[in-house]
């Protein structure tokens, strides 16, 4: 089982920190988001953790070894990267049948059945694939390695709504047969939020929180009814996203549900609801 | 080591059209040869015509292919998790394996030609020896130069950006002005040493193949180290 392991993890970019002593440890077995906005550190901490690039301070190691060109490790970890790195020239086909070289747990089979359901043409090239069938390929890829570790970044860039759903069922279903480690970056948060067992955030290079879904949700619910009764509810709460609709209103409040106050709400006639991911993760990131 | 092979099967495979269209072009250009040789001799052993020398073409191609052997295969190994250090085994493999083979074939085809044409190849040429295994040696060694010279001038590339590009590009014209400088001022000394310092690690002072062997092994060792400098924290770029 592959613990990964992330202690005091810095990587400069010249003046610029990307990641600033981020420590974290990422269970096996475990379904993980990594969330965070635009230019954050996801991308970079990713691309550490597979050996891609290398740290400026830290170290990791996945189970008790050091990642670094470490091939004993790396072979156990299938990374999709947002970027093509395959060959151009080389058929669907083919590369199936190198990456079995290099993962020898490889599945030429299921990865060719996920080609049909997906209906992603295995003769044809990877330069004439479209943007959302070479995310659907990598996918396939990674789906098929079998390796203990799935780390995907951005897997669902240019999938429409359909391929999207086909996905997180797959993967899903991957993982209900064979538990891994698989990590996930996205910014699609609404869409991921029922697939992801933990999360962790990552704010201007640092990590603000690693939490298990259950508990992130757990710290914040949604609050709705009149405005003027919400407003009154409200008092002395910090609270985010206050949505109007006529003179109804609905606000997030960050406080854990086990402190929401029953007896006031039943009195005002308010309703509670629970949290978005979404919503607490851009009152988190903002 | 299995995992090495298995970069190397890749890379290999990744060579085996271009040999196969580089012999064919070089078969064609034989039998251009024969057909000038039927038309234009009279067969009589005094001929001037004679032909020879397409090893050339073989360094040159080992050279080129070292230059095209790295971006592609890099990042395809890249997304195959395969850590530097065996990507570059699994490369200096393969280069070596190809030069093998080239050095074996052009040997051969050396022979074969000069069974049917007045044909010399190059090491006939340069040390006036016809001996098949020394051939086989010298041309194996001067090929892995070729091939790792233009691997690692690739590498340097891939790895400068571009202000470091444009120096580099400049040192080889630099040097040159300064050495026609330095050779000006010293009355043709330095292309004399040069020339000299040529003959000598090539071995044609007393014409002996294996002195440029070890010359091309001793550089060849250079270079290659140098390449595993640049390629041990190697980015990945676009």
């Amino acid at each position: 089982m592959s613990k990964i392991e992330i202690k005091s993890i810095t990587k400069d970019y010249g003046d610029t920190k990307a990641l600033d002593n981020v420590s974290l440890t990422i269970e096996p077995n475990k379904i993980y988001g990594l969330l965070g906005r635009n230019g954050a550190g996801k991308t970079t901490l990713l691309n550490l953790i597979t050996n891609k690039i290398f740290p400026t301070e830290g170290s990791i190691k996945i189970a008790g070894e050091p990642v670094l060109e470490n091939d004993k490790v790396l072979k156990n970890i299938f990374y999709m990267m947002e970027r093509n790195l395959y060959p151009e020239a080389l058929k669907v086909k083919e590369i199936f049948k190198w990456t079995k070289e290099y993962y020898l747990l490889f599945d030429i089979e299921y990865a060719n059945k996920l080609s049909d359901r997906f209906g992603l043409d295995i003769n044809k090239k990877i330069r004439s694939l479209s943007t959302g069938y070479a995310s659907i390929f990598k996918a396939i890829v990674a789906l098929a390695s079998n390796a203990d570790i799935l780390i995907y970044d951005e897997p669902v860039l240019g999938l429409d709504a359909n391929h999207r759903n086909m996905f997180y069922k797959e993967l899903l279903a991957n993982y209900s047969e064979k538990p891994k480690t698989i990590i996930i970056s996205t910014h699609l948060i609404e869409e991921v939020e029922t697939v992801l067992e933990e999360v962790i955030i990552i704010k201007e290079g640092k990590l603000i929180e690693k939490k298990p879904v259950e508990d992130l949700l757990a710290s914040a619910y949604v609050i709705s009814g009149e405005a003027s009764k919400v407003d009154e509810y409200l008092k002395d709460k910090t609270y985010i996203e206050e949505e109007h609709m006529g003179k109804y209103k609905s606000a997030t409040v960050i406080e854990n549900i086990q402190y929401k106050n029953e007896t006031l709400a039943r009195k005002l006639n308010l309703d509670f609801a629970k949290v978005e991911l979404q919503k607490l993760f851009i009152s988190l990131t903002n | 080591m299995e995992h090495t092979f298995k970069v190397s099967k890749y890379i290999f495979q990744d060579f085996k059209k271009a040999l196969i269209i580089y012999y064919g072009i070089i078969i064609g250009i034989f039998m251009l040869m024969l057909f000038s040789y039927m038309r234009f001799s009279s067969g009589q052993s005094g001929d001037d015509i004679r032909f020879g020398g397409f090893g050339v073409s073989t360094v040159i191609f080992m050279f080129v292919s070292g230059l095209n052997c790295f971006k592609v295969n890099f990042k395809f190994m890249q997304a195959n998790n395969i850590s530097r250090k065996r990507f570059y085994r699994g490369t200096i493999i393969a280069l070596i394996s190809v030069a093998a083979l080239m050095a074996f074939v052009d040997v051969v085809l050396n022979n074969v030609f000069n069974q049917i044409i007045p044909y010399e190849g190059v090491f006939e040429q340069l040390y006036r020896n016809g001996n098949y295994f020394a051939d086989f040696v010298w041309s194996f060694a001067l090929m892995v130069l070729a091939v790792s010279t233009g691997m690692f001038i690739t590498l340097l590339y891939y790895k400068c950006n571009k202000l470091m590009k444009v120096m580099i590009s400049f040192i080889p014209v630099v040097l040159f002005i300064l050495l026609a400088l330095f050779n000006n001022l010293t009355k043709g000394a330095v292309a004399y040493g040069v020339v000299n310092f040529f003959t000598a690690v090539l071995g044609f002072e007393n014409y002996n193949p294996y002195i440029a062997v070890f010359s091309f092994f001793i550089a060849s060792a250079g270079v290659l180290a140098l390449s595993y400098g640049l390629i041990r924290r190697m980015p990945i770029k676009d």
